[in-house]
């Protein structure tokens, strides 16, 4: 049986009762926002906003709900301003937006009939027109972007700030409503005392800005069995060739790690490589280094076994773009000082021999110096942002 | 009377869910080991068998030791180490293994592959599923083979994995001298974590 269409069903109905109980099949009503003598709209739908947002935040701590498998939905810039606009001149000249329009058509409004009447005629007419509106509606394409990740924020400060806005927000408007219309405003609610719930939500907003959330950004914990499948296939190493490619050739995209202590990195690391000793590689202060997207991650000790723990702790806890250098530092000199010279002729083994010794003549003779200092800069970027964003 | 009806809802509620994540630790966790629990034991310096103590256990036939050969059983048919039993990666968590896995605790059980990174991965399914007392052999069957069982070379007996095998500083001068800026990058980064106070 198919039980999605039966919650469809069940949160719909839900829906179009809260709609109808707050009153929103009254165009005078909704309409009311833009000339100030009713801010019921925006009370409802800031007071949905806020309670869903503390609702997604705090299952997904408790792991009632999976964020990774819910959608978020990408932002395309453009026809985001575009819709916008036209939404807002409908809205303020039908009095309805599309969700209440149906609920006013359902308790028999004429206005709502040919409100929604016009909703049809325009889905048919952008269906029918799409070639034209293609390169609009992909326009300005941005991803999946959250609000907290542009300011530079916690995802839990957002929810407080939010939270605090929504109640400034409640307070201004009830005194907006007062001075236009001092008649109807909040009648029914003069004299009782919001301490309560007041408090109760700021609250709520703080135990928030403490609450982890991290899936929503891609970084939760993965899951075991999965996990174990990971750890046992073996498609994780990167080849000696391909680090000493980026050691001289800066612009490959590739984020070198050391994961031996510091003692040994201070006395040899390759150059440009970040140290988080395997001690470390837990603490959350590595987080931006270690997600990164655009960069593979490439974890190295002098053998493999440290670079392999490393990695399989950073798989765990959820960073994908994780790789580790095959062989370790002891088998990047052995590829190549134990270069064999080839002897099939084929052009690749070649090309790969005379790279081999290419390199090794320039490690040799340490013509890194200029490139190590610009792959230092480089790398510092990821590291201030880790902790300017570790709170 | 309504409106404190209402809100002694809303408290309870709340108080509900405040409680739930105080506990949400036992209620949901993947894993039976926090990460940097599990990095603890990961790196811990008990949790390796150096080939030195593999000929001493093989010399004396101490029956408190437990070698477990992982590899794929073609390997194990083709030569293994003397006393080792083969189960296979893919079957630790099968239910015919289980006596073995989780058995008595008083015998110490060595994991070896062909490499040392085998045996870690193995280690590290098991340490996701709540079994640390396993330890890893240095070296893995190769090494152990060659330098322990066939010809003894004390040389190789503490080899392991992370040996440094060629001096890096002279292959490649240009790194060695980083450290400098390995030091700054590591205080920049540790002052601000304890400001920010969550």
């Amino acid at each position: 049986m198919e039980w999605d269409l039966f919650f469809a069903l069940f949160i719909g109905i839900a829906f179009g009762y809260v709609l109808e109980s707050a009153g929103f099949s009254s165009s005078r009503r909704l309409a009311g926002v833009f000339y100030g003598y009713d801010f019921t709209v925006l009370r409802v739908f800031f007071t949905a906003g806020v309670t869903a947002m503390v609702g997604v935040f705090i299952f997904n701590y408790l792991g009632w709900i999976d964020m990774s498998i819910v959608y978020v939905n990408p932002t395309f810039l453009w026809p985001a301003i575009v819709g916008g606009v036209i939404m807002g001149f409908g809205f303020i000249l039908g009095g309805y937006c599309p969700g209440t329009s149906v609920t006013a058509v359902a308790i028999g409004k004429i206005d709502a009939m040919v409100f929604l009447a016009g909703i049809v005629l325009g889905i048919i007419g952008y269906g029918e027109g799409f070639a034209f509106f293609e390169q609009l509606s992909v326009s300005g394409y941005l991803g999946p972007i959250f609000i907290f990740d542009t300011l530079g924020i916690s995802a839990g400060w957002f929810a407080f700030l939010l939270i605090a806005v929504a109640l400034i927000a409640f307070g201004v408007t009830a005194m907006i409503e007062e001075k236009v219309n001092p008649e109807s405003g909040l009648v029914d609610a003069r004299g009782t005392s919001y301490f309560i719930p007041v408090t109760l939500a700021l609250l709520v907003g703080v135990v928030l800005i403490f609450t982890p959330f991290e899936r929503i950004t891609g970084l939760g914990e993965m899951d075991n069995e999965e996990l174990e499948k990971v750890i046992v296939s073996d498609n994780h190493y990167v080849y000696p060739d391909e680090v000493a490619f980026k050691l001289l050739n800066d612009y490959h995209p590739v984020i070198l790690v050391d994961v031996r202590s510091s003692a040994d990195a201070a006395e040899f690391t390759l150059p440009g490589s970040i140290n988080i000793p395997l001690v470390q590689i837990s603490s959350r202060q590595w987080r931006k280094t270690l997600s990164s997207k655009e960069k593979k991650v490439i974890f190295y000790s002098n053998g493999t076994s440290d670079a392999l723990k490393a990695w399989i702790l950073a798989r765990r806890m959820g960073y994908s773009n994780v790789f580790v250098l095959e062989g370790g530092l002891n088998g990047f000199f052995q590829n190549l000082e134990n270069n064999p010279k080839p002897t099939d002729y084929k052009l690749e083994s070649e090309f790969a021999y005379r790279f081999r010794e290419k390199s090794r003549q320039m490690f040799r003779e340490g013509k890194l110096e200029i490139k190590k200092e610009q792959t230092t800069t480089a790398d510092d970027q990821p590291i201030v942002v880790a902790a300017k964003g570790g709170c | 009377m309504k409106k404190y009806v209402f809100a002694i809802v809303i408290s309870v509620f709340a108080g509900i869910l405040l409680l739930a994540m105080i506990f949400k630790k036992l209620l949901t966790s993947n894993y039976p080991l926090s990460a940097s629990q599990q990095l603890e034991i990961m790196t811990s310096s008990e949790g390796s068998f150096s080939l030195f103590e593999l000929s001493l256990a093989l010399k004396s036939n101490d029956p408190d030791i437990l070698l477990i050969d992982i590899r794929i059983e073609e390997d194990y048919t083709r030569g293994h180490l003397p006393n080792a039993i083969n189960i296979p990666i893919e079957l630790l968590f099968h239910k015919d293994n289980a006596e073995i896995i989780s058995g008595r605790q008083e015998i110490t059980r060595i994991l070896y592959g062909n490499t040392e990174g085998q045996a870690i991965k193995a280690n590290a399914l098991l340490v996701l599923n709540g079994y640390t007392n396993f330890k890893i052999l240095n070296g893995g069957y190769q090494y152990a083979n060659q330098f322990v069982v066939s010809k003894p070379v004390p040389s190789y007996f503490h080899y392991s994995d992370e040996q440094q095998k060629f001096n890096y500083s002279r292959l490649m001068p240009g790194g060695g001298s980083n450290s400098l800026n390995v030091k700054k990058e590591e205080v920049k980064v540790e002052v601000p974590t304890p400001r920010g106070g969550c």
